[in-house]
């Protein structure tokens, strides 16, 4: 008999990877239908302005065009946790570049011609572009109707304001904590808007059937949430809504939740029987989708002459844009974190989610987590130098570790950070730092290392739930059902291995399927790393299940104990007797007994996830004993190279370290990582997106949004720390978010110890750089 | 996606500039097409006709007249200049600069013609271009005519062409002496990325350095100035004041790239670098 | 305006007919459905349309179809199947080079093309040739290793042909080009 082969930290082959480096992967962009039309929109000129006259009379009479709705036509609110935000403006538009009205035709050209006849009068009004004006008294408001709005419970809009969100921490005495301290730190921070910037832009198509079915294919880590939402607003059954997701090429959390397929549903209800067709283009994909809310806030931490964190005081203001259903969350998750991996007695927060006439803010890659360790880490090295302390001996006094409590007052086990640190530490090859960088004259060029840690749990609802299904073939090869979204990160990859672990077959004959809610397994969506987590209990679950089946079948037909049998490499066999086995594919449908009769019948395998025992969050203090499903933990060190001169900053190397609990793939892990770096790398380098006064978006092409390309990739050391996650699959945790997270600070941290400067506001471009040089 | 147009490909300059004055403004010229097509793309151009001129004599090629430079077509693609031992052996700054435009994609179609007749001061040949005082052959409604290329550029996206005329050639003038040519260029990202500000420098054997700027003034300029102090001297001293003086001719603008104050350190900053490299090179040998 | 074009697609001539304004990277995709080349920007800064045409990379959303009259082209799909992959598309495989893989079909053919050019590319050669490719999700590190590794493998087994596209297949007739 062969050995068992375990699966589990592996470096199998990519499930996706002989599909997408021979092209024959498909994205939603690459579908095509009979009888398809053509979708392009006609967007908002005004930051702020209402809607005098919407006339498309000319646009629907032009030859071919089969369709064309404005906001009045379809007038439903939409959102995931906020319910703020209609497909198209009603009455007014709220930023540059809203929807106002669809057209269907049967070419992209008669669309974008018809897009040209439709007359929009407006009426400007005062656009609210400042975050810090937004929120005084007297501003004008973006949503005079928020207070009327429905959103989920965890949320707190302050009605008749421009505050769509008000996230409090208030943990311990602050007061007292500050006046135990023998030294107050405080400073401000910045994170401009960015974008996920996928490769893929957003693209769907929609059908609606004349039976009256919606049929809405989609590049969307979210099918069924999409699903949801659309239920809810239009109160259809889900039964009458179909979402198909093909592989998705990027996502980084822009294609969570409902984005512009809403646009296509009015169109698709009035071309009944035409599957109608939008991609969007660059300049929509950098402006029309979600963009990362920019964030200002302000950080006070007191602390003792020994090192010791007695208080901390943070506020966020987010600049949340003209729709906050889904960047509400954001605050919440950022202020939830806002302790950052430190053990802080004394905690008072203040997250803020504030709208504004600028794109719709919503998830990105590790939300609310970039933005607030971009402040929080940057903020520890500086106190650590005003106490004459090495930044990572200061880190090492105020780790979270066991018994340790958050921001929430949760009390913490099995804290991996410490060990992530060391690592990162010595990877790197830190040597003690107690102070800033100073330049000897002539020189040109420094080298500095730099270092900062993170903390992330998945900000999502209590009820997000997994379930999986595995089904086997005649053949023996197995179905696994599941309907997580396959958006690079190797979620069939890693599932995959999960199942033909617990089902002892051979991962090359399980395969995973595109999603599609009418057929798949449930999935709350693919997003906060929870896939690995809360997907692969599921698959870990129905590959059990299925199992037992197989074994219960394999127990009559070789007539022993179904303890003495068991299931590897696709072959069912008894238990110390190498003599009496089968394949899989002899019992997969059930089992012939030696009379002939069946027995058992096809074996289909179920397993389900819910992460248990999280508690609200209370509303006043966000304090729980246990708010989120748990926690994954990181740091990160680079070196960089800075040319004194110029102000340009390059990263020659970064160690990074993660405690994924447990690595089920260390290949898709570190590359992950690796991915995660660069992106993190191109945030803190080059990421912008600039307005003008009257808050148009100037760079919406990669001509001007500059992310880094191959040549800017440093050395990399990845590493992980495999602290078991209690309810992980074999202890696994997510880490696909927090990889991009450190990056930035640790940057801005190296850049201090190499010439003794700070940049507080991101990103830190050669100019900027520059400055902060010359006042020194 | 791109609008509706008619494409022509001419078969002779006469017939190109032919069917670009009956165009008159709805006519474009197109070669690489990496800036044509991009601003159609964007909608920010929309001609009637497209006038495909590669197939055009003479628009193609680098050609090496003995004793009397080099010519090139104006058509041909960057990628093919910057492999052709001619171009890297005599005019290797012309080489180095053609490198940094675009990504190796764009050089494979973006022509040198293309590069300066669409007159953006960051056009990264046309600084080397200058120094090796390159004459711009073009043809219109009046036939053929040679523009020094220090009159060819007028001002952003403002070239010298008359309506109807284009670049057909470029021709390099020979170059007796051994010399040495540095393009620096910086960007924000390290490849692929428009100048934030360029600094050309050639140092010639007979003791002349050659500066030119780009992406800091309305064109591309030669700093004559900047060259004069270095006539006599090339000491450290010498290389920091004729750097402030390309820093003096420098005239920028802000942009989203970068403020006018950035341009003018880093005009400063890159010159200095250039000379240095520049005398460097030469003194090990030179091309 | 329409024309009449003949181009060599992966070794076989296509015949068609197409508007001025059809792109090579439409016509490839909409009427060849080759969907392998990716539209990412259509504006010549992401690679992800990248083919070759007569043996060079180039954004196939800044080339007219009818430029490309004539022309040999090579998508990924002339590359290699699941059968028979090409050296690179391999080494892409072995070094779990892709995540999302939208800008693998691009990077393929910068790779492919650059090996064509310089079977013996140095690290920095590598990176210059898919410095027009974007990718937002690997970080660059593996698909420079597995391009590294594609140059040793062919290396190793002697010269490999310039793609696999066959010389003596039927034209395919399109009997129409979409569009206008």
């Amino acid at each position: 008999m062969a050995e068992k082969t375990t699966y589990i930290g592996t470096a199998v082959v990519r499930s996706d990877a002989l599909e997408k480096v021979t092209g024959a992967a498909r994205y939603a962009g690459d579908l095509k239908f009979d009888r398809m039309l053509y979708v392009k929109l006609l967007r908002g000129k005004y930051a702020h302005a209402r809607l005098v006259r919407v006339d498309a009379s000319k646009a629907r009479k032009l030859p071919g065009v089969k369709a064309v709705v404005t906001g009045t036509d379809f007038p439903y609110r939409m959102g995931l946790y906020l319910v703020d935000r209609t497909p198209y403006a009603v009455e007014k538009v709220r930023y540059y570049g809203e929807p106002v009205a669809g057209v269907a035709a049967v070419s992209p050209e008669v669309a974008e011609e018809a897009l040209g006849l439709i007359e929009v009068e407006y009426e400007e009004l005062p656009p609210v572009l400042d975050l810090l004006e937004a929120i005084k008294p007297g501003s004008p408001l973006v949503h005079p109707e928020l207070h009327e709005y429905e959103h989920v419970p965890a949320i707190f809009p302050v009605p008749h304001t421009n505050i769509s969100n008000h996230f409090k921490i208030r943990k311990g005495d602050v007061e007292k904590g500050f006046a135990e301290a023998d030294l107050i730190v405080e400073d401000t921070y910045y994170v401009p808007h960015i974008q996920h910037s996928p490769l893929e832009p957003h693209a769907a198509v929609a059908l609606y059937d004349r039976e009256g079915k919606l049929t809405i294919w989609a590049s969307s880590q979210s099918p069924f949430a999409m699903r949801k939402i659309l239920s809810q607003s239009l109160r259809w059954p889900m039964n009458r809504i179909r979402v198909i997701g093909p592989y998705v090429g990027g996502g980084f959390g822009g294609k969570a939740g409902l984005n512009v397929e809403a646009t296509l549903v009015p169109l698709a209800m009035k071309a009944v029987g035409h599957p109608v067709k939008l991609v969007c283009t660059r300049e929509e994909e950098f402006r029309d989708t979600f963009v990362r809310q920019g964030m200002w806030c302000r950080l006070k931490t007191g602390v003792k002459r020994n090192g010791r964190i007695t208080a901390q005081e943070f506020e966020m203001y987010w600049d949340g844009g003209a729709y906050t259903e889904y960047g509400v969350n954001v605050t919440r998750a950022a202020g939830y974190s806002s302790a950052g991996v430190y053990d802080i007695p004394n905690m008072k927060t203040d997250s803020y989610c504030v709208y504004t006439n600028k794109p719709v803010g919503g998830p990105l890659r590790g939300f609310g987590h970039g933005e607030n360790h971009w402040a929080i880490e940057q903020h520890m090295d500086q106190i650590a130098h005003r106490l004459g302390m090495d930044p990572v001996e200061f880190r090492m006094i105020n780790l979270q570790r066991e018994g340790s409590t958050n921001a929430t007052g949760q009390v913490l086990h099995n804290v991996g950070i410490g060990k992530c640190l060391e690592e990162a530490a010595r990877l790197i090859g830190w040597t003690k730092v107690t102070g800033p960088g100073k330049i000897e004259p002539g020189v040109k060029k420094v080298r500095a290392k730099g270092i900062a840690c993170m903390t992330k749990a998945p900000a999502m609802p209590n009820d997000a739930a997994s379930t999986a299904i595995v089904k086997l073939n005649d053949d023996g090869t197995v179905v696994l059902n599941i309907s997580a979204q396959e958006l690079g990160q190797g979620a069939f990859t890693v599932l995959s291995q999960i199942c033909a672990e617990e089902l002892g077959v051979r991962y090359e004959d399980i395969r995973i399927y595109p999603v599609d809610t009418d057929h798949g397994a449930y999935e709350w969506q693919t997003v906060a790393s929870r896939i690995t987590y809360s997907c692969g209990r599921a698959v870990m679950e129905a590959a059990r299940d299925a199992k037992r089946q197989l074994c219960d079948h394999a127990s009559r037909y070789f007539g022993v104990p179904a303890g003495d049998v068991d299931v590897a490499d696709g072959r069912v066999f008894v238990k110390g007797d190498p003599s009496r086995r089968v394949p899989v594919a002899t019992l997969a449908l059930g089992a012939t007994l030696p009379d002939f009769s069946g027995y058992g019948g096809p074996i289909v395998g179920r397993g389900k996830f819910i992460p248990e025992g999280i508690v609200a969050m209370d509303a006043e203090t966000g304090q729980s004993p246990k708010p989120v499903a748990n926690w994954t933990y990181g740091a990160q060190a680079v070196e960089i190279e800075l040319d004194l001169e110029l102000g340009k900053i390059e990263v020659k190397k970064v160690a990074a370290v993660y405690d994924a609990g447990r690595v089920i793939n260390p290949v898709t892990a570190a590359a992950q990582v690796e991915g995660g770096v660069v992106q993190g790398l191109s945030i803190g380098l080059f990421e912008e997106m600039k307005f003008d006064e009257r808050g148009r978006l100037l760079n919406p092409s990669y001509v001007d949004y500059k992310i880094a390309t191959a040549a800017e990739i440093p050395e990399m050391l990845v590493s992980f720390v495999e602290v078991p996650q209690e309810d992980g699959p074999y202890g696994a945790r997510g880490i696909g978010e927090h990889v991009m997270v450190p990056t930035p600070p640790a940057i801005a941290n190296a850049l201090f110890h190499a010439a003794g400067v700070r940049v507080k506001r991101l990103p830190m471009t050669s100019e900027s750089v520059r400055w902060a040089l010359k006042q020194e | 996606m791109l609008l509706p147009f008619d494409y022509v490909r001419a078969r002779s300059r006469e017939e190109a500039v032919d069917l670009a004055l009956r165009a008159g403004a709805d006519g474009k010229f197109l070669a690489g097409g990496t800036d044509l097509l991009v601003r159609m793309h964007d909608r920010q151009l929309r001609p009637q006709m497209v006038i495909d001129l590669k197939g055009v004599s003479g628009l193609q090629g680098v050609s090496c007249c003995d004793g009397e430079g080099l010519v090139i077509g104006a058509a041909t693609p960057l990628n093919r200049l910057i492999r052709d031992e001619a171009v890297r052996s005599k005019y290797g700054l012309l080489a180095e600069a053609a490198h940094t435009v675009g990504s190796l994609q764009i050089r494979n179609r973006a022509s040198l013609g293309g590069n300066i007749s669409n007159a953006s001061p960051a056009a990264d040949t046309a600084p080397a271009l200058l120094l090796y005082e390159a004459e711009i052959v073009t043809w219109g409604a009046s036939g053929r005519r040679e523009i020094p290329v220090g009159e060819f550029f007028k001002g952003p996206g403002a070239t010298a062409l008359a309506e109807g005329e284009f670049v057909s050639q470029i021709r390099l003038p020979v170059l007796k002496e051994r010399s040495y040519g540095v393009y620096l260029k910086l960007g924000r990202t390290s490849a692929v990325d428009l100048a934030i500000a360029s600094v050309a420098a050639l140092a010639l054997e007979g003791g002349e350095v050659r500066i030119a700027l780009g992406a800091v003034a309305p064109t591309p300029i030669r700093v004559k100035e900047a060259e004069a102090i270095l006539r006599s001297r090339k000491d450290e001293g010498a290389i920091r004041e004729a750097a402030a003086a390309a820093r003096r001719r420098a005239a920028p603008i802000s942009d989203i790239r970068a403020s006018k104050e950035y341009r003018l350190e880093m005009t400063e900053v890159l010159a200095a670098r250039a000379i240095e490299q520049a005398l460097a090179g030469l003194a090990a040998g030179g091309r | 305006m329409l024309h009449n074009i003949r181009v060599r697609v992966n070794g076989e001539w296509v015949e068609a007919c197409v508007p001025s304004h059809r792109r090579l990277l439409d016509f490839l995709r909409e009427d060849l459905d080759l969907i392998g080349a990716k539209e990412g920007c259509g504006g010549g800064e992401c690679g992800a349309c990248t083919v070759l045409v007569n043996g060079e990379p180039i954004n196939s959303c800044l080339v007219l179809a009818v430029e490309a009259d004539g022309a040999e082209v090579l998508t990924v799909e002339g590359l290699g199947d699941a059968k028979d992959l090409d050296p690179v598309q391999e080494a892409f495989v072995q070094n779990s080079a892709l995540q999302c893989g939208y800008c693998i079909p691009g990077m393929v053919m910068s790779a492919k093309a650059l090996l064509i050019r310089n079977p013996n590319p140095t690290r920095d050669e590598v990176v210059e040739a898919i410095s027009g490719n974007l990718c937002r999700c690997t970080g660059y590190a593996r698909i420079v290793d597995a391009i590294m590794q594609a140059a040793q493998a062919a290396d190793a087994a002697g010269p490999a042909p310039a793609g696999r596209a066959a010389g003596h297949a039927p034209a395919a007739e399109v009997s129409r080009a979409g569009g206008e």
